[in-house]
């Protein structure tokens, strides 16, 4: 015969309480250690950005690719943030691979920047305290006629945010 | 409630709460740039022989015009042709300025139905406003020669 005396109820909702205390623990925990920080995220990896043809006399002619974005959560940051962007390694000489991020109300664009292996800011001026999504990147190639033809290749393109 | 339970379900509320979020974002571009080859001409050019050195053939007439080069490849080249032979007697020349870079012009060619080269030797550049000269020459044999039209083809060939 089950013990539905009021001293085991009381355990059992006890046990219940404690555990959902514990589950919100970590999620504000969790919530806490994070907040410290300004993020972000990419929506995926653009499509392939392919030099084909020029106009007689003139470089050839670069092309354009601004299908994904980006996203950023300062809640909880410190100070204004900015992202930086980089590449794992150099193009080709002749190659440059530019990139464009559009900024969030507030925020700063450096407009189209010449993407190198050192990091440099694409966006400046983030404020505190501020989400935002969906905002555009660009990229664009261009190559010079010296550069000649150069097989399909792929660079990683990391975005830093940070404090500025 | 043991310590570990308890453990667990802290654990269990820190991953629910994980996020896409971070510091870093990353993102792989491909790239690549495809053998490119273009050549244009300027200009629809009058030739008309209408006088000579008593003694000598009648005298040849010149136009010009320009031409425009890209390449991203060694050893490209251009050649002309034209739809049709001249009259007998009567021959067109084409001259190409080569651009600078180590390309070389073939000078004046007489053009025909086979293309011929007008100029080799084109490598790794863009290059625009370069002169072209037509010539028109006829021998007293070629007689008076009605108003005529030839289309000539230039055709830039890739090299490696």
């Amino acid at each position: 015969m089950p013990d539905f005396s009021f001293r085991n109820m009381s355990h059992r909702w006890l046990r219940i309480v404690i555990g959902a205390i514990a589950m919100v623990a970590g999620l504000a925990w969790s919530g806490t250690a994070k907040a410290q920080l300004p993020l972000m995220s990419v929506t995926a990896s653009p499509g392939s950005l392919t030099i084909t043809t020029a106009v007689a006399g003139s470089s050839p002619t670069g092309v354009t690719e601004a299908t994904t974005k980006y996203s950023t959560n300062t809640i909880g940051a410190l100070s204004t943030s900015k992202i930086t962007a980089r590449l794992s390694s150099a193009l080709p000489a002749g190659a440059t691979l530019t990139i464009t991020l559009a900024a969030q109300s507030g925020a700063t664009s450096m407009g189209q920047v010449t993407l190198s292996t050192t990091a440099q800011d694409v966006v400046r001026n983030i404020p505190i305290l501020s989400t935002a999504d969906n905002l555009a990147i660009t990229y664009r190639l261009s190559a010079t006629s010296a550069a000649g033809v150069i097989a399909s290749s792929s660079r990683t393109v990391t975005l830093t945010i940070g404090s500025q | 409630m043991q310590l570990r339970t308890f453990i667990a379900l802290v654990a269990l509320g820190t991953a629910f709460a994980s996020r896409a979020e971070a510091q870093t974002a990353t993102q792989t571009v491909t790239f690549q740039v495809s053998a490119i080859n273009q050549v244009a001409v300027t200009g629809s050019p009058s030739l008309t022989v209408n006088t000579a050195t008593a003694g000598s053939a009648p005298t040849a007439a010149t136009a010009t015009g320009s031409w425009a080069v890209t390449t991203n490849q060694t050893g490209a080249k251009i050649t002309g042709s034209i739809a049709s032979a001249m009259p007998d007697g009567v021959t067109l020349t084409a001259n190409l300025t080569a651009p600078a870079g180590g390309a070389t012009s073939a000078g004046a060619v007489s053009l025909g139905i086979v293309a011929t080269d007008l100029v080799t030797g084109i490598t790794k550049l863009n290059a625009s406003a370069l002169a072209l000269t037509y010539g028109l020459a006829a021998t007293a044999a070629a007689g008076v020669v009605a108003s005529d039209t030839r289309v000539v083809t230039f055709t830039v060939t890739g090299g490696t």
